[in-house]
């Protein structure tokens, strides 16, 4: 075989190899190659622990090639954790000899059905696996192997030489640190310190949680066995770790509410731990991760049906990532309820907000009434007995949202001032459908539809005018979000993207009754300068207090997964930003710590495409994005006990092409700058001392 | 609502004569106020004649009609039209209340960068941009709209000289179906000109084209021209966007939209004839809102200057003369003449007393103080006897008069503002000797 030859082999291979990396580092919640291969390496203490994880997912690999499985599926590598945490549990049990060889290929076969068996039927209820593949495959061959005597007699062999470390630990500690190893199947000391220190350089919430997670478990056992000792020797006292882990920092978003739920969890899995081992060990099974596959998957069931605010739907590297992501969608997006955008132009009244006084109540508590007034406070000109002398009156109705027309109709005249059509409640109106929720739209004028049933329009399209029909005193325009495409169903609580209230621009906010708020829509100017396209570099100097620091390279790119849009520098590190109907914003930060694109980030995570007035607005940044290092380390750990007081305000203000921005630090006070280039993209970014200029 | 108590009626006596058609006239119109304060009193304070403008009726006209169209439409910026009035203290309100600048000659564009507006708040048209000024209002990234091929050449100069790509807008023409159609400035759309001129932009690589704008004329009466002027605009710009590789940014629909002043020549007041801003505003955007694609909704600028400021603006000039003239009319000679009312050309101004007056009103002439045949500012109004002093106010004149007045032989008079709070400023001050000959040079051999 030639180099090249070679050389395109280990090419073709190379996404196998990571994957095979990813699923070490998997069995402990990490997603980190370099972690992978350290406990690959590892487990080579008990090298038949190691190798039968290694035939495992060959033999998982060779079966996929056979029935011809597409590679990217096999790139994708989530199926060779259970065959391998399967070969390891095979190797444990037995020396490798040719009939355990054997072994490992039948089982790991069989963990690869079953896992992609129930993986398709709980993705159907977006709940993870986990690692019930292997607790069942692993159970059924210790079950099986009772009647392989002749195995027995050739393979079974002692890890006495793992158990003792020669070290004289404290029980508490001996027998935490054994239990973190016995994750990998190698119940010694040194493993668990490794791993041990493996958590706590990774995710200081995790290291908490496993601590935590197996001493409250222990702690529990010995009140009820009786014997603390005994509790803390559990062979299966993993599970608490596993548990904790799982449930107070991977699958739900670390956090107060979160840790409680993962100390429940840990209380049912001593149950189980205690039921499963009675009934298995009547059979010579041990329990393995049963307990903790059970507990966590019940629980995220459960979880996930009630659309639980602190369920992890992105799961980023580390649980201190996943919760500033969370954080940050949380107060800066409003994630946890649907935002629409104003359904008009220009500044409007707050006639009827939610709650109120006379018909937002009831199931249709969350709406919002608008009405045009003037100076004098009056929504009409002349003496207001007229139709036409009302503000609001045959005003364009905008879309709110980016949908389909699901209803519409607007057959119902508009009253005269002074009367009301109590037949008709919501006159004549449109209802859209947008991503799983229903905007409804009440009292549009007679025969003034611009859209039919089955268009999809855009936010911020004309639909119709604003009318007085139906139950309407005077022309206004309502505006409700429900659960269902029909006529008067339940209202949904919502926000407004984003509105002008005065000079400031308001978030994902609601305003209050007689407030006024009036919409904007992008510049197109400044939208076409903010628009940036893949592959697309731009240059830059770094200066430092005046001195120049070297430069920078940007290049746009788009993941590939995803779909979403970042901007990369030669570390690799990645920014990614969103634009949206007159917003430009930045979301995540993955990569470096010593990324300047991290201060670009800081220096406007968020601009208005506003035109020409000179407007401000708020926004929040979550230490994982100010800080670096210890500092963001020990800030986001402590955030997720307590948030509020580890989210950093600025404000910023726009005049024309400048965007300055304070944010509150303390007593400190970081100001930035970013100008937009007047032909594309940024012209200078400064934050505090530093500035990154365009180079031309 | 309660119910409204029984109020007994008063009968007044209408005092009128009768015109030629045997019609009652109207009674005396008396304006003794200008924006809460006395006519008597400013004339007291300031002199006579005196240019009056009310603040707060600038403001109120501007939010009304910004209101009007951003009500309507999203995206909507207004620039305050410099020839209309530049004194600085209107400039001032108008850019005060969002307004940005909309300028026709070097000199305005001095005017609007002297009173702090940045170059992209500045709308720079006009069929003439001397090159200076061109390289300037491009350094300082001016909305420059082209009218002709030969600009398109000198830009494109401006563009290699200063190294940089410029971003223009093009001035259109088209029939809306109105007469005169103003087809000399800008690019005809309907002969295929416009789009020769987009063609020729991008062909040159150095500007960027990414506005249209035209102006259809002045004073309209039929909000409909711009509805067929905007949809035209969008249709262009729709061609442009799919057949080029601009993108365009705004729309500049232009003004001329009519003040309630009274045209000579038309019959019915101005309360019947001239649209309401809505009407203009429906047109205009139902228009956009028609021909855009999407919600690809370009940013709309409008131009309107007579609409907001004709009618916030008073002439106050006294009686200093009186005389019967042969055909037994009664001709009074007022402190103040047409050289101050350019507009006197179109409109028949409304004239008002100061005060009522008693007595019966007779046929009577208004004449200016200049020696000339044609300083008539009224040749036929009901007037009872006057006497000299009777201050007479004269409106609406806020729109180019104070622009367009011509010296002459008299100085021009002050000019006030009654501010938000009542108190009065003077924003230009009566002109003197000094202000008219320190121009002059008078040759060594005459002195």
């Amino acid at each position: 075989m030639s180099f090249s030859d070679a050389k395109s082999t280990a090419k073709r291979l190379k996404p196998y190899l990571s994957s095979v990396a990813l699923s070490y580092a998997e069995i402990l919640f990490v997603e980190n190659r370099a972690v992978g291969i350290l406990l690959l390496i590892v487990t080579f203490i008990n090298p038949n622990v190691a190798l039968g994880a290694l035939l495992a997912i060959l033999f998982t690999l060779l079966f996929a090639i056979l029935i011809r499985v597409e590679p990217e599926y096999l790139e994708n590598g989530f199926f060779i954790y259970n065959p391998l945490l399967v070969g390891m549990s095979i190797g444990f049990l037995f020396k490798l000899t040719l009939m355990s060889v054997f072994l490992i290929g039948v089982a790991s076969v069989l963990t690869f059905l079953i896992t992609v068996v129930l993986h398709t039927l709980l993705s159907v209820y977006l709940v993870p696996i986990l690692s019930l593949p292997f607790a069942i495959v692993s159970s059924i061959v210790y079950l099986a192997a009772l009647n392989y005597s002749n195995l027995f007699v050739e393979s079974l062999y002692s890890h006495s030489f793992l158990l003792s470390s020669g070290l004289m630990l404290p029980v508490w500690m001996e027998t935490f640190l054994k239990s973190l190893g016995t994750i990998l199947f190698l119940p010694n000391i040194w493993v668990g310190a490794l791993i041990f220190l493996l958590l706590a350089w990774h995710s200081r919430i995790m290291m908490l949680l496993a601590v935590g997670g197996f001493f409250f478990g222990s702690f529990l056992h010995a009140q009820l066995g009786g014997s603390f000792l005994h509790a803390l020797q559990n062979p299966y006292a993993f599970n608490y770790i596993l548990v904790a882990v799982a449930l107070g920092s991977i699958f739900l978003v670390p956090g107060i509410r979160s840790y409680f739920i993962a100390l429940l969890g840990v209380g049912i899995s001593v149950l189980l731990v205690d039921a499963t081992s009675i009934f298995w060990t009547l059979y010579k099974i041990p329990v393995f991760t049963l307990p903790f596959n059970l507990t966590v998957i019940s629980f995220l069931f459960v979880l996930r049906l009630l659309r639980f605010r602190e369920f992890a739907y992105v799961i980023k590297k580390s649980p201190e990532n996943t919760l500033g992501y969370y954080l940050m969608n949380l107060f800066r997006f409003k994630s946890s309820e649907v935002g629409i955008f104003l359904p008009f132009s220009g500044r409007w009244h707050v006639y009827q907000a939610f709650d109120d006084v006379w018909t937002h109540r009831g199931k249709w508590r969350y709406a919002y009434d608008f009405v045009i007034q003037d100076d004098r406070g009056e929504t009409f000109k002349n003496e207001g007995l007229e139709l036409e002398d009302y503000y609001a009156y045959r005003k364009p109705v905008l879309s709110p949202v980016s949908g389909f027309v699901v209803e519409a109709m607007d057959s119902l005249p508009d009253n005269p001032i002074g009367e009301v059509d109590n037949l008709h409640n919501w006159g004549n109106y449109i209802i859209l459908s947008s991503g799983g929720v229903y905007v409804e739209i009440s009292h549009l004028a007679q025969y003034s539809l611009k859209v039919k049933k089955g268009d999809y329009i855009e936010a911020g399209q004309i639909v119709a005018l604003c009318g007085n029909s139906g139950y309407s005193p005077q022309p206004h325009i309502h505006v409700q979000v429900q659960e269902s495409p029909y006529l008067g169903s339940k209202t949904l609580p919502f926000n407004f993207v984003a509105y002008l209230g005065g000079s400031r621009i308001h978030f994902h906010d609601r305003p209050k009754k007689g407030e006024s708020v009036a919409s904007f829509s992008a510049d197109k100017s400044l939208d076409t300068r903010l628009s940036f396209v893949l592959d697309q570099k731009c240059e830059f100097d770094l200066y430092e207090e005046g001195e120049k620091r070297g430069g920078m390279t940007i290049t746009v790119g788009m993941d590939r997964f995803s779909g979403k849009f970042y901007f990369e520098d030669e570390g690799g590190s990645r920014l990614f930003f969103a634009k949206s109907y007159g917003v430009f914003y930045f979301y995540d930060f993955v990569g470096n710590d010593s990324s300047y694109l991290k201060k670009i980030f800081v220096a406007a995570p968020r601009i208005a495409l506003i035109g020409n007035e000179t407007v401000e607005w708020e926004d929040m940044l979550t230490p994982r994005i100010l800080f670096g290092g210890m500092k963001k380390s020990v800030l986001m750990f402590l955030s997720s006990f307590w948030s509020r007081p580890f989210l950093y305000t600025g404000v910023w203000r726009k005049e024309g092409d400048t965007i300055r921005g304070e944010i509150a630090v303390g007593r400190e006070k970081i100001k930035t700058s970013v100008t937009i280039d007047r032909i594309h993209g940024f012209g200078s970014i400064e934050v505090e001392n530093l500035t990154i200029r365009r180079r031309r | 609502m309660g119910k409204k108590s029984y109020e007994k009626p008063t009968i007044i006596k209408i005092e009128s004569s009768f015109s030629k058609a045997g019609i009652p006239t109207p009674k005396q119109k008396v304006r003794s106020k200008i924006a809460g304060v006395s006519v008597e009193e400013l004339v007291e304070r300031f002199g006579s004649p005196l240019f009056v403008f009310d603040e707060k009726d600038i403001r109120r006209r501007y939010k009304r009609a910004y209101e009007a169209f951003s009500s309507r439409y999203p995206n909507v910026q207004f620039g305050w039209s410099y020839k209309t009035n530049y004194l600085k203290a209107v400039c001032a309100v108008f850019h005060r209340e969002g307004a940005i600048a909309e300028v026709v000659s070097e000199f305005e564009y001095e005017k609007a960068r002297e009173l702090g507006i940045e170059g992209r708040d500045i709308i720079y048209n006009g069929p003439y941009k001397p090159y200076d000024s061109l390289v300037r209002a491009a350094k300082e990234g001016a909305k420059i709209h082209i009218d002709t091929f030969d600009e398109i050449n000198d830009l494109e100069r401006v563009a290699g000289e200063l190294g940089m790509q410029i971003p223009v807008a093009i001035r259109l023409n088209m029939d809306t179906g109105i007469y005169p159609q103003w087809s000399r400035f800008g690019f005809n759309i309907e002969s295929g000109q416009a789009m020769d001129a987009v063609k020729r932009i991008e062909a040159g690589g150095k500007l960027r084209l990414v506005g249209l704008h035209a102006h259809i004329g002045t004073f309209m009466l039929d909000a409909n021209a711009y509805k067929v002027e905007t949809a035209k605009m969008v249709q262009l710009m729709n061609e442009i966007e799919t057949s080029t590789r601009f993108s365009i940014e705004y729309i500049d629909v232009g003004g001329g939209f009519a003040s309630k002043n009274h045209l000579r020549g038309i019959y019915q007041p101005p309360e019947v004839v001239v649209p309401s801003i809505d009407d203009y505003a429906e047109a205009i955007t139902s228009a956009l809102y028609e021909n855009i694609k999407g919600n690809n909704y370009p940013k709309l600028y409008l131009e309107t200057g007579r609409h907001l400021v004709d009618e916030a603006g008073y002439l106050v000039t006294s009686v200093v003369a009186s005389k019967t003239l042969p055909d037994s009319r009664r001709s009074y000679i007022v402190d103040a003449g047409v050289n101050l009312l350019y507009t006197y050309f179109w409109y028949k101004f409304d004239i008002e007393l100061a005060r009522p007056i008693g007595g019966i009103s007779e046929p009577a002439m208004i004449n200016g103080p200049l020696c000339m045949n044609i300083d008539v500012i009224d040749e036929s109004i009901l007037l009872p006897r006057l006497k000299r002093g009777d201050k007479l106010i004269i409106s609406p004149v806020g729109a180019y008069n104070v622009t367009q007045w011509m010296q002459f032989i008299r100085y021009r008079p002050r000019v006030l503002m009654v501010m938000e709070d009542g108190s009065v400023e003077i924003i230009r001050e009566r002109e003197e000797l000094e202000d008219i000959e320190r121009r002059e040079r008078l040759p060594e051999k005459f002195r």
